[in-house]
């Protein structure tokens, strides 16, 4: 992987390409979901804070991928419109959702993947791997040239998914 | 002090109470581990959340920190980071616990605590500068320690309020403890609606 190739996914943010670029980010409690089609070679992530815009965002426009449960969707649309790819072309994986500052209260790391999961289902796209949960980060690769997401947990090996 | 960095600028009495408060927490870091602190980076912007925590990633990408997270309640509320590289860590807990340095080796009871500890200390100083100066009421609860990647415990830090808000004003200050040659990085992150109280106060003053 180069890093002259590498795209930063900052917090709340959606960023799409193609072979070669690597798309990187890093998560606690978000979580990133992936979108690759292996014929075009083409895909995008998602770094999502929480599941629902809703509960904070009555009666104003939220900006859509900050939630999982508007910014899926939108990734999936800007990655049809600007590459002409059809939604059963794309396979999903998703990574984060960690409870890393060990609160009790509210598990909004578990909120984040169960809403992924969901919605996923719900546009019938296959999560083929995955790597959720937990009380550590995570540092994640997404290679557009091979589809596959090099994760590594703090303090722990590189996996390949 | 660099009031531009990557956005526009905050107002005159928020950029009085950003320097009053960095002056405070310098003061009473160096006091705390015995050695001499400078600041070696002070600046406050407005910017989009995103962007900070891509250009945050983008300095450290291997980066491996232990960082101290506290929220402060109130009339103002902020959120407060002090973080630093873990070897860093360890030469400061010796500091604070005042032995030969090299004595802590891991992220143990007595790391999280020195960690926990300059959380509490630093972040209390500049509440101690809303309320004293300003006649602010604010409160900080106890410090949330973490042990892990960069990118990962700022992205806890920014969490709530970039949820609630996409543009957001961050203060940013450097230490640099010359005698040990350690560089710690704090961060103020207002909540929303932080900064029209303060101005507010400001206005009733006049």
């Amino acid at each position: 992987m180069s890093i002259e190739n590498r795209i930063l996914v900052g917090v709340g943010d959606i960023k799409i390409d193609k072979d070669p670029v690597v798309l990187s980010t890093f998560l606690g409690s978000c979580v990133a979901v992936c979108l690759y089609s292996p014929s075009r070679k083409a895909g995008g992530m998602i770094h999502y804070l929480l599941p629902r815009a809703r509960e904070i965002q009555e009666g104003k426009i939220p900006r859509k991928e900050k939630y999982a449960d508007t910014g899926i969707p939108e990734l999936l649309r800007r990655l049809k419109n600007v590459f002409n790819i059809e939604k059963d072309d794309f396979v999903a994986k998703m990574f984060g959702g960690a409870n890393v500052l060990k609160m009790a209260r509210r598990r909004v790391g578990e909120e984040n993947i169960e809403a992924a999961r969901a919605i996923l289902r719900g546009l019938k796209i296959a999560v083929v791997g995955a790597s959720t949960g937990g009380e550590r980060g995570y540092k994640i690769d997404f290679d557009l040239a091979t589809g596959k997401v090099f994760c590594q947990i703090f303090n722990e090996e590189v996996k390949e998914y | 002090m660099d009031m531009s960095a990557d956005g526009s600028r905050p107002n005159k009495a928020v950029e009085l109470i950003i320097q009053l408060s960095i002056d405070r927490v310098s003061q009473l870091f160096s006091k705390f581990i015995k050695v001499g602190a400078k600041i070696s980076l002070e600046k406050a912007y407005v910017t989009d959340l995103s962007e900070a925590s891509a250009r945050i990633n983008a300095e450290d990408v291997q980066s491996e920190v232990i960082g101290s997270i506290v929220d402060v309640a109130g009339d103002a509320p902020f959120k407060f980071l002090f973080y630093a590289e873990a070897p860093t860590c360890l030469i400061l807990t010796d500091l604070i616990l005042q032995r030969k340095v090299g004595t802590s080796t891991d992220f143990d009871i007595y790391v999280r605590s020195a960690m926990q500890e300059i959380g509490n200390i630093l972040a209390s100083g500049v509440c101690s500068v809303f309320a004293a100066d300003f006649n602010i009421r604010i409160k900080p609860t106890p410090p949330k320690v973490a042990h892990d990647f960069l990118g990962t415990i700022f992205q806890e830090f920014v969490m709530e309020t970039a949820a609630e808000s996409d543009q957001v004003l961050i203060v940013e200050s450097r230490f640099h403890v010359v005698r040990y040659n350690l560089r710690c990085n704090m961060f103020i992150l207002p909540s929303p609606g932080t900064e029209g109280v303060i101005n507010n106060f400001f206005l009733d003053q006049i």
